[in-house]
């Protein structure tokens, strides 16, 4: 800093320069303080509308909703199932990523493109869109699993059926959902883990397994409580998978409750669904507190690997179950239920019985020429996460270029904020805005505005990160030394910031785009059939649209998303980070 | 295999294939050597000899492609038996640059961790690793975290794990390259005190000469994977068999030239500046036109004001440089167009642009077979 001034303090420019700097520094110090504020605003105020909503209804502290809640009939099952489902996958999905991300990682079964597209599912195949093609799968009587089952078992004399709308089921779906958040942020750790300590584990006498378990887990355990607490927000707000396969099931879960309370029950039960939601926050709240203690607490400094060197666990006749598994999950995860969704997008008819001499495109022509809606909600949809795209990444990188360069309270306050949003279920953000926005004062109910708005908060944190990333590429020295050479601010920005940034905010903006077009939570609760979105549309084409139309709409939706992420793969390296 | 050989490698070659297609490199090419009992061998070469890669095979943490490794007489690796043991079972220790102790472990579980992996009984656990502990000097730390301690304390704890184990076989991989100078000196001056004390077997991999001439009964000098000459630290200084240890062990003049005449005892060498008279080689004979490289170190060479004795070579020359280093001063003189490098206590020196006679005992020269 004092160098930077005495530079400055030196600088015999004369005094109408040195003021048009001075106008432009405070210009982007006024924009930065205004932004900040504003983005504070959008996350703050919706959850402590949440909060008055569901303890200060009419002013003053009032828990009649909260006994609503504790007195309604649904409660204990709906809170006893969503704790069973959320924890079985979890407990399930943690040691199957982490598996996969070890053998991926350090064994000679890795296999490249699994390494590279795994953590990337849940963008190219959304979860509705999985949710729907395992019910085309795994329904008794035309599931194409339990059709390939009956012809496979038959001639044995056997009979096995399987079926998605079961306890297994649901929580078979969700541990699919959950594995690639894990594989993200087990992986990410195990490359960052020098591997001369499973190496030094190998020569001390340990074994492959020994080395897994008493070395190579622990180490990474702040990873570990990471991939829970994400496994559990992740869960909790799930609604895509709840809808489509738990209420088939017969399963009542929060999110499914919420939605209900909402859109189904009239008047709407807005007390009793922010109860909900504020329990929901609760839970994510303390688990991140736990974690936070626990990752401050541990000894978990990490020196810095030399991956190249890594001596490769040789896993011998294991190394082909291993990667038969990687396979398995990888069909199951996308193959599959994108077969599933083309076979009955392109048949007449939702039958166990393939038959390509009757594929049709009458399905595609009812869910994208025919239905208006549909269209729109395409065009919507692409116009949303263009222009929110932008919006969240360019909100993102003036907070991380003012957090940088100013230590006041508000840079700090607006750089926290930014993340918060992380922690927070896509349906606990969604319903904070309707309960803030939707009325008076703003009165931005059913307009695009508030979808944008809310999408815009709801990928924060992953526009942040990129941000933040793309500022952390430019040392002080470069600045430094632009200053030096005799530039001018605006040259230093032109010539050397911009530049340096421009990579990291592409891809970050390819990453915001993709997840906004695919979201669903949200867009269903937020849009209506006037303003309408992709996620809206599906979810009401479940309600009470044909198989054949679902398929294309949800088959066509995830295609999209394949076509987008391709095209920003091809663009800029696309990187995922958890925030 | 004789009876006090510890590690025994014949024929070992490893490849790797460049990621980028261009070829193969060949970091371990056709090595054979040993390593006797309470033996410490250091191999030494530049980064990007093979060195480490050649550790790594013997430790177990990379498959060669050929040849065959015994350790205590067991063969580890044999590649036309398609044998090969893996780390955890070759019984050795090692010693990591980057100090590869677990975080999550505290300075005890550290060093137990090799005692509890090979079923060490509990009771026998403690005594051992606070022992270990009390020979690197780290007494009442065992129950802090590794990042709770200095970088020269974290490599204390590594030799402790590695001391502490049963095995009498260590490998270091370059373990002082991470520590500031000062404590590499102490931390080497330990590992030679520990070897001497403990009696352990060492295979020492370092870029480092000073630190492999303080420390190798035995050092190996590796060039583009390959052995280039073997031998004690005072054999590859003082006969070099080629210009490459000759450089790379301690500074050298280096001069081409031709046998002019060939006596019993004695040889006079034709070189650009004139004759030079050197001793008759034991092992091999010059006899005259026979090409050679004089090695002349620069602590033999002497600056006299005027020729003194006759029994030696004396060349006319101006000091060049001179740069004052502490315990010598470093002079590069020039005679006729060539530079010599003359070291010199700090009482000899003779101040630059002066002329002076460099004056060369034939006793001291080495003669090298042919050019590089």
């Amino acid at each position: 800093m004092t160098e930077s001034s005495s530079i400055r303090g030196g600088n015999v420019t004369a005094s109408a320069a040195r003021g048009s700097i001075r106008w432009r520094t405070s210009l982007f110090g006024l924009a930065s303080i205004a932004l900040s504020i504003l983005v504070v605003f959008l996350v703050l105020f919706p959850l402590l509308r949440l909060l008055e909503i569901s303890f200060f209804p009419a002013g003053v502290f009032d828990v009649s909703a909260l006994r609503d809640v504790i007195g309604s009939a649904w409660l204990i099952d709906t809170v006893s199932n969503t704790l069973i489902v959320v924890a079985v996958s979890g407990t399930i999905a943690i040691p199957a990523g982490s598996l996969l991300a070890w053998l991926n990682e350090r064994t000679d079964a890795s296999l490249r493109s699994v390494g590279e597209l795994l953590p990337l599912i849940p963008i190219l195949v959304p979860s509705i869109a999985m949710a729907i093609g395992w019910v085309f799968l795994a329904s008794p009587g035309s599931g194409f699993l339990n059709g390939a089952l009956t012809w496979l078992l038959l001639p044995l004399g056997y009979e096995a059926t399987i079926d998605i709308a079961t306890w297994p089921g649901v929580i078979f779906a969700f541990t699919i959902n959950a594995i690639p958040y894990v594989y993200l942020v087990v992986s990410g750790a195990l490359r960052n883990l020098d591997p001369a300590m499973e190496e030094a584990s190998r020569i001390s006498g340990a074994g492959t397994w020994q080395t897994f378990r008493r070395v190579s887990v622990p180490a990474i355990k702040p990873a570990l409580a990471a991939a829970a607490l994400l496994v559990t927000i992740i869960g909790f707000g799930n609604y895509s998978i709840a809808i489509i396969v738990a209420q088939r099931a017969g399963i009542d879960v929060i999110s499914v409750r919420i939605f209900q309370l909402l859109t189904v029950d009239y008047p709407p039960r807005f007390g009793q669904a922010t109860v909900l939601c504020i329990f929901v926050l609760g839970i994510a709240s303390s688990l991140w507190l736990l974690q936070r203690h626990f990752a401050q607490k541990g000894n978990f400094a990490v020196i810095g690997g030399r991956a190249s060197q890594a001596s490769v666990v040789q896993l011998g006749r294991w190394k082909w179950a291993a990667r038969v598994c990687m396979l398995v999950y990888f069909a199951c995860a996308t193959l599959l239920p994108l077969f599933a969704l083309a076979v009955v997008a392109l048949q007449p008819f939702w039958n166990v019985a393939i038959s390509p001499s009757e594929f049709t495109l009458d399905n595609f022509r009812t869910a994208f020429v025919e239905h208006y809606v549909t269209r729109q909600a395409f065009l919507n949809s692409l116009l949303l996460a263009a222009a929110g795209g932008l919006a969240a990444i360019g909100v993102g990188s003036v907070i991380a270029l003012y957090a940088r360069q100013s230590r006041s309270a508000l840079a700090k306050l607006a750089d926290g904020v930014t993340k918060l949003p992380a922690l927070f279920s896509h349906l606990s953000l969604a319903v904070g805005f309707l309960v803030a926005f939707a009325a008076a004062p703003f009165h931005l109910g059913g307009t695009t505005w508030l979808l944008l708005l809310a999408y815009v908060v709801i990928f924060m944190p992953e526009a942040s990160i990129a941000a933040n990333a793309a500022v952390a590429q430019i040392g002080n020295e470069l600045i430094e030394a632009s200053a030096i050479c005799g530039a001018s601010e605006g040259r230093t920005f032109r010539k050397v910031i911009a530049p340096l940034m421009l990579p990291a905010l592409v891809s970050g903006y390819a990453l915001v785009f993709i997840l906004i077009s695919g979201e669903v939570t949200a867009s269903a609760l937020l849009a209506t059939n006037d303003r309408p979105v992709i996620g809206y549309v599906i979810r009401s084409t479940w309600d009470g649209g044909s198989f054949g139309t679902l398929a294309a709409l949800a088959g066509g939706f995830a295609f999209m998303n394949c076509i987008v992420a391709l095209i920003s793969f091809k663009l800029g390296k696309m990187r995922l980070r958890i925030p | 295999m004789s009876q006090n050989e510890r590690i025994r490698v014949v024929s070992l070659t490893k490849r790797f294939t460049r990621r980028d297609g261009g070829g193969e490199v060949v970091p371990v090419d056709n090595v054979s050597f040993s390593v006797g009992d309470r033996e410490m061998v250091v191999l030494l070469g530049p980064s990007g000899c093979g060195k480490t890669t050649l550790l790594r095979c013997i430790a177990g943490l990379e498959r060669p492609d050929s040849g065959q490794i015994f350790i205590d007489g067991r063969l580890v690796f044999d590649s036309a038996s398609n044998i090969f043991v893996p780390p955890e079972k070759r019984f050795v220790s090692m010693v990591f640059q980057g100090y590869a102790l677990w975080p999550h472990m505290t300075v005890f579980d550290n060093v137990a961790y090799p005692l509890t992996c090979r079923n060490v009984p509990r009771r026998d656990l403690r005594s051992r690793v606070i022992e270990a502990l009390g020979v690197v000097g780290l007494s009442g730390l065992d129950s802090q975290y590794p990042n709770q301690l200095s970088g020269g304390q974290q490599q204390r704890v590594a030799l402790a794990r590695a001391v502490a184990s049963q095995t009498t076989t260590i490998f270091f991989d370059e373990p002082l390259s991470n520590v500031d100078a000062k404590v590499r000196e102490q931390l080497r001056n330990e590992i030679q005190r520990l070897q001497q004390s403990l009696g352990f077997t060492g295979l020492y991999v370092t870029h480092d000469q000073v630190e492999a001439m303080a420390l190798a009964h035995r050092i190996g000098l590796l060039r583009e994977g390959r052995i280039e000459q073997i031998g004690s630290g005072k054999d590859l200084y003082w006969n070099p068999r080629t210009e490459y240890v000759a450089n790379f062990v301690g500074s050298a003049n280096l001069w081409k030239g031709k046998i002019k005449a060939s006596e019993r005892d004695s040889v006079i060498v034709q070189t650009d500046f004139g004759l030079l008279k050197a001793k008759q080689p034991v092992q091999q004979r010059y006899s005259v036109g026979d090409s050679v490289t004089v090695l002349a170190r620069p602590e033999v060479i002497k600056l006299v004001e005027s020729p003194v004795d006759t029994l030696n070579c004396s060349f006319a020359g101006t000091v060049k440089h001179r740069s004052f280093l502490g315990a010598y001063v470093e002079t590069t003189v020039a005679v006729s167009d060539r530079l010599v490098r003359v070291a010199s206590t700090a009482m000899d020196s003779v101040p630059e642009g002066e002329n002076v006679f460099v004056e060369i005992n034939p006793q001291h020269l080495v003669l090298l077979s042919g050019h590089d």
